[in-house]
């Protein structure tokens, strides 16, 4: 036995030690070893209004919150929501001043803890627009948010004060988190974007005034713009994309295990209140799923809750009289597959589209003239 | 737990440590598997668990109750409420919508309306492997071909053994369950080879099944939209995707199993070898067919009957295999199809013409054979179109543009496609000059040179990171 377990470590010991050197050092999702360097250029470059593409991954929570605190800027109208509100620009709504805090699986709690630090520094927007998708109204995926002292302020304001977790639990989930962010390090999958990022004659970020590059780019205000090529998909290259979000078990999951809480919604509701209170004015935005992935929905019995969303919501929004923008059903926007980036996201000609009712601007030439 | 998850990289270097340690106990080493099993099942869904309990209840109690009675007619009886309650389970889980759906589809024929109330339930993973695993175990003690096994804890480990639980092999009683009766006592060489088909099996599931998953699913999601040459490329690629899939899966559990001090048999022999489609069935899903075969085919009559009961009970056999796969109509018709290609084999007397290796005493096959491994995997192919689409008229529909003349467009190609095929075309030339063994990687331990092994070793594992496939893609046979 001695001798098959030393055999065994001695065999994995070096492709373990090659995986997480080659990780730690290529770092194609900039954690590691890249990290300061590439998180410092981004913020001095987009705090100077500058736009930045080639960034590879970012704690999406804290770049917001340091944004947010670092800029002196105070916008008239503030987003936020998930990634599917990412690509809402500046142009849209000019000549007002836009900022774009939306960050990937947004929370209701995250959201709110924007919002809250805006107030607390004394900037008060006059528009919010709030970005919803049925999965962020989930019990689990609330419980997953990002648990600072920011949120926890954010979530006491609303008066959903934080139960007082145990010293147990707190531990778990600072060592879950400590494991989730030094899990990369021996992920196969981040070691093949390492081995990728060596053989790319890739030129690290890239500081520039366009907005559509050849690679994602992150806008001074906050948003993201797609690289040029999804704006142009034709339809059977957006249903590709489609088709390969529903093979993905994290994105599927997504409309087949969703189940909107009672909890969730009342904190959502609270949070409304707490705007409106500050006489804020708010406009939720509803993005419209695929039509491949809304067909997929009708036909299984197994997102039956998300077909149920539509009618929550505008419940929800009738009860506060706050306008409502969009829907899951793409057919009753008038959205084609060419709108879309892929299954959940739209691409720049559908935020366009979506965004007619409320946009000042479709374009954006209108910003530099 | 997917075998192919992060959640299994660490779960099983614990399970075995821990289990080693208690090697002296052997009960505690039983109930200790249990729970490992039961750990493993309930990650996907702790809500299932009991139905992995009552059916261990059912064929423990139907086992001891038979040991202890003579009485043909009460023997009978007890085996009649094992299989009522296993098949019970089965149906209601597994079946009652299909048949709700097609008894009104029926009615609705006749132009009378009537509703009905479909279930909403999700079938619960392995539940077929693990319903059909129990069952032998009350039939060969019904046949007395075993004694009853009155060690509950040894029961239960053997019907929830987790390297097999949700994908096979569907082991035997007679084979599995005296194992886990005698101490067992760990053995280095079969614990090293039990690495080497875990490491061959996670190769054909990461690298070659996942890989090929992607564009089969990317075509099969919208046929319509694709040529008759893209559907059939996407369709051979199918064929390796299921056989990688599945038959890695297996390999994982026979390996896993072995670290354990198992010996589990054997699911597939390089079925994509064979030279008729007797022989593949004799190498394809070995412990599904050899169970239709001694607890369907056999008691109905076998092959030694009259030419008529000789197709009923092959249809018979390959029905219920079919459906066995899913309450699908597309089962059925995969099944049948196989039924037509086996039936002239089994009638002029031909089907068992190939029970050796394939070119046995020669680096290559002959021409003649390699047109019969062409041909039988063609009809193999052709099978699986039933097997992937989602309906009949789907499929009718992919094969009536696969023979069309848009045949002979240029195919959309997958991503990487050098890769892919030089990829499927290693697992083929591996799995020929290994065909010899039960799998290609044993090769290896008649290598003095270690050197040699070692860089094999190393190579395959720097594949799978390079080349895998790490989005935890599910087993297509968790479904069924």
């Amino acid at each position: 036995m001695k001798l098959f377990i030393n055999k065994i470590v001695s065999f994995l010991f070096p492709i373990f030690l090659t995986i997480v050197i080659t990780n730690f050092f290529v770092d194609p999702g900039t954690r590691f070893f890249r990290k300061p360097i590439v998180e410092n250029k981004i913020y001095s470059a987009l705090l100077q209004g500058h736009n930045l593409t080639g960034i590879g991954n970012l704690d999406e929570f804290s770049f917001q919150q340091r944004l947010i605190l670092q800029t002196d800027q105070c916008p008239e109208i503030v987003a936020v929501g998930s990634s599917r509100s990412m690509l809402i620009h500046n142009y849209y709504f000019f000549p007002h001043s836009f900022r774009n805090n939306s960050i990937p699986n947004c929370r209701i709690s995250e959201m709110a803890s924007f919002l809250f630090e805006y107030i607390e520094k004394g900037c008060r927007p006059d528009t919010v627009l709030i970005e919803v998708d049925p999965w962020s109204f989930d019990a689990s995926h609330e419980r997953g948010a990002v648990q600072n002292t920011d949120v926890s302020r954010a979530l006491t304001a609303l008066g959903h004060s934080p139960p007082a977790v145990p010293r147990y639990q707190k531990w778990l989930r600072k060592t879950k988190a400590g494991v989730s962010y030094v899990l990369p390090l021996v992920l196969p999958s981040y070691f093949q974007s390492s081995i990728r990022q060596l053989y790319r004659h890739d030129t690290g970020i890239v500081v520039t005034d366009q907005i559509f590059n050849t690679l994602p780019t992150r806008l001074a205000d906050g948003s993201l713009s797609y690289q040029k090529a999804i704006n142009t998909l034709t339809p059977s290259e957006s249903e590709k994309l489609a088709i390969k979000d529903l093979d993905r078990p994290d994105m599927k999951s997504k409309i087949t295990r969703s189940h909107v809480s009672h909890e969730t919604i009342s904190l959502f509701e609270n949070f409304l209140k707490y705007l409106e209170e500050r006489r804020i004015e708010i406009i939720i935005i509803d993005p419209p799923l695929h039509p491949l992935i809304w067909e997929y929905i009708l036909q299984s019995p197994e997102c039956r809750e998300v077909l149920e969303w539509d009618k929550i919501l505008k419940q929800i929004v009738k009860k506060h009289h706050i306008l409502l923008i969009g829907s899951l059903n793409p057919k009753s926007l008038g959205m084609k597959s060419t709108d879309f980036a892929n299954g959940f996201h739209l691409n720049q000609k559908g935020v366009t589209k979506l965004l007619k009712p409320i946009s000042t601007c479709s374009t954006p030439n209108c910003s530099s003239k | 737990m997917l075998f192919n998850s992060f959640d299994f990289a660490i779960f099983l270097p614990i399970v075995f440590a821990v289990y080693w340690m208690l090697r002296k106990n052997l009960r505690l080493q039983n109930a200790f598997i249990v729970a490992a099993s039961y750990i493993f099942y309930g990650w996907w869904d702790w809500r299932f668990l009991s139905l992995i309990l009552l059916s261990t209840l059912i064929d423990y109690c139907a086992g001891r109750a038979l040991s202890r009675t003579e009485n043909p007619a009460t023997r009978k009886k007890i085996l009649l409420c094992s299989l009522v309650g296993n098949l019970g389970i089965l149906g209601f889980f597994k079946y009652f919508n299909f048949f709700l759906d097609t008894f009104l589809s029926a009615f609705s024929f006749f132009g009378v309306k009537i509703s009905g109330h479909y279930l909403n339930i999700i079938l619960p993973v392995g539940i077929s492997f693990y319903t059909f695993q129990t069952m032998s175990y009350t039939i060969d003690v019904f046949r007395r071909k075993m004694d009853a096994c009155n060690n509950f804890l040894a029961f239960a480990a053997y019907v929830s053994f987790f390297p097999q639980l949700v994908a096979g092999p569907i082991e035997r009683a007679t084979h599995l369950l005296p194992q886990f009766e005698i101490d067992r006592h760990f053995d280095y060489s079969k614990s090293v080879d039990g690495l080497r088909q875990c490491l061959w099996g996670g190769f054909k599931k990461v690298v070659i099944a996942d890989n090929c998953g992607h564009f089969v699913n990317l075509i099969y999601f919208s046929p319509d939209s694709h040529s008759g040459s893209t559907l059939f490329l996407a369709t051979v690629l199918f064929s390796f995707q299921i056989y990688g899939d599945f038959s890695g899966y297996s390999d994982i559990a026979i390996g896993v199993s072995r670290l354990f001090g198992f010996d589990l048999r054997r699911n597939f022999a390089y079925p994509y070898f064979s030279r008729d489609i007797a022989e593949f069935w004799r190498r394809w899903h070995i412990s599904l067919s050899t169970w239709f075969r001694d607890y369907l085919y056999i008691p109905l009559g076998g092959s030694r009957c009259n030419t008529t009961k000789k197709i009923r009970n092959t249809f018979a056999i390959f029905l219920v295999s079919g459906f066995w796969h899913g309450a699908n109509w597309t089962f059925l018709a995969w099944g049948t199809l196989h039924a037509c290609f086996f039936l002239p084999l089994l009638l002029a007397n031909r089907n068992r013409r190939h029970l050796g290796i394939v070119s046995e005493k020669n680096a290559l096959p002959s021409l003649s054979e390699l047109r019969s491994i062409i041909t039988t995997f063609a009809l193999v192919t052709l099978g699986w179109v039933f097997f992937r689409s989602n309906s009949l008229a789907t499929a009718m529909h992919i094969l009536n543009k696969i023979f069309s003349t848009s045949l002979l467009s240029v195919p959309e190609l997958p991503e990487a496609p050098i890769t892919l095929f030089s990829l499927l075309a290693f697992l083929l030339i591996a799995e020929w000059i290994g065909r010899y063994y039960e799998h290609p990687l044993m090769i290896l331990q008649t290598i003095p040179s270690r050197f040699f092994r070692y860089t094999s070793y190393y190579g395959l594992v720097l594949l799978i990171l390079l080349f895998g496939s790490f989005d935890n893609m599910e087993f297509i046979y968790f479904q069924f």
